[in-house]
């Protein structure tokens, strides 16, 4: 690991460094640096040892176990929807100008495959304003299906919404006939890191600095919400 | 039971230690443990069987920490005029008691230890707590944080740092320990060339 000097030594009380690089290390220092070393290897040990938090609470624990083995509890995270928040739909602007402006091969690509394409596209621009995005890279907000041997993929809008106060794009589908919504956030984000937790989340992948996660099960009703933006 | 039920119940006190000790609350840690673990389990299909379970869990149980904690920023808090590294603390004055006794330090410390803890940023403790108590390595605690793995060493550096020097303040202040010594000049019409001890 190559690291500045200053952080060498902590790195070799924390035994993060290689066989070589310790070696290197130990030969540098004197007797009296290294038991220095080991005293505050000591010191950090001790440390730890005050720091551990008390354990999970009995009756807590039962609670969450009852919760996740039981049928009923299960069914009920299953129709759970997330966000909480009724404009957290989030269709993947990045996929559906994918989608929209694919020219359509013989390929047997998934979905996600198909939206490798969108890596070109800037994802400030992708995630502020996915309408104007497609627009200036020829697409049009369109349905569409793929030829027969393919996935069959209708597209039904997209618009931004916003997860954790931060901008996301959205897209939602019909991909061989079950509804989809593919949300694109910037990858390491807060947002994508709240889709990730998602307890409908189905599939993530990234592509260059976006992320992009299909969220399964979206009432289709509400994807003609999507057509005020058109 | 579940398989990964019992992957949970197995971990579950170090999962719910780690979140009481970033959290800093047992009610708010009740409510991040259990919004963890029901999330883990909703997307217990996107862990592969086999792989790091306690890496895997511990990137859900630190997000929602964060969250719990509405930080928006994991970047390191600017230690100014102070030492932000082991090496400069070395000239720190008392350091060699805590290195050379650091059980009695710390018996006499007590609860000044979570007090000198909580004042660390959320990057910082999750930082420690997982290198220090969890055990994982800097590449590890990257992956969970999703920060470089130079960031991580920075955050190490600074809550070690930010740690030790707010105990021997506490240490100062409680009288147990020599306090820094500080040289005061006095001014020239006083007493030409002469100087006064201080501190």
């Amino acid at each position: 690991m190559n690291m500045p000097d200053r952080f060498k030594i902590v790195a070799y009380i924390d035994g993060e460094l290689t066989l070589e690089q310790s070696a290197e290390m130990e030969l540098s220092l004197s007797d009296e640096s290294l038991q220095g070393l080991q005293r505050e290897g000591a010191l950090e040990a001790r440390l730890a040892e005050h720091l551990k938090g008390p354990g999970c609470p009995v009756a807590l624990w039962g609670q969450l176990k009852r919760q996740m083995t039981s049928e009923k509890h299960a069914a009920q995270f299953r129709i759970r929807r997330f966000p909480k928040k009724r404009w957290l739909w989030v269709p993947l602007a990045a996929s559906l100008a994918v989608v929209a402006g694919l020219r359509f091969s013989s390929d047997d690509l998934s979905f996600l495959e198909r939206v490798s394409t969108v890596a070109a596209l800037q994802a400030e621009a992708v995630l502020h304003n996915p309408m104007d995005v497609m627009a200036e890279n020829g697409f049009d907000l369109t349905i569409m299906t793929v030829p027969p041997g393919g996935h069959s993929i209708e597209v039904l809008g997209g618009y931004t919404a916003k997860i954790a106060h931060e901008s996301v794009a959205v897209v939602c589908v019909n991909c061989c006939g079950k509804p989809i919504r593919v949300l694109v956030a910037r990858r390491g984000s807060r947002a994508a890191k709240a889709l990730r937790d998602c307890e409908t989340l189905q599939s993530v992948s990234w592509r260059g600095d976006l992320q992009l996660a299909v969220i399964a099960e979206s009432p289709t009703d509400e994807a003609l919400n999507l057509f005020k933006h058109v | 039971m579940d398989e990964f039920v019992q992957l949970i119940e197995t971990h579950r006190h170090e999962f719910y230690g780690y979140i009481y000790r970033t959290v800093w609350d047992s009610q708010l840690a009740d409510d991040v443990f259990s919004e963890a673990v029901l999330a883990a389990y909703q997307n217990r299909k996107s862990y592969v069987s086999g792989t790091n379970f306690r890496a895997w869990m511990y990137r859900i149980i630190t997000n929602k920490c964060f969250l719990a904690n509405r930080e928006t920023a994991r970047s390191p808090d600017r230690l100014e005029d102070q030492a932000d590294s082991l090496i400069a603390l070395q000239n720190e004055p008392g350091y060699e008691d805590l290195l050379n006794r650091p059980d009695e330090f710390l018996s006499r410390c007590g609860d000044e230890i979570h007090i000198a803890f909580k004042k660390l940023s959320t990057a910082e403790r999750s930082c420690l707590l997982l290198k220090a108590v969890e055990q994982f390595s800097y590449k590890e605690i990257a992956g969970i944080l999703e920060i470089p793995v130079g960031t991580v060493m920075t955050h190490l550096s600074r809550a070690r740092a930010r740690l030790r020097i707010e105990l021997l303040d506490y240490g100062r202040r409680e009288g147990w320990l020599r306090k820094p010594v500080s040289l005061r000049v006095r001014p020239k019409a006083e007493k030409e060339g002469s100087y006064e001890h201080a501190g």
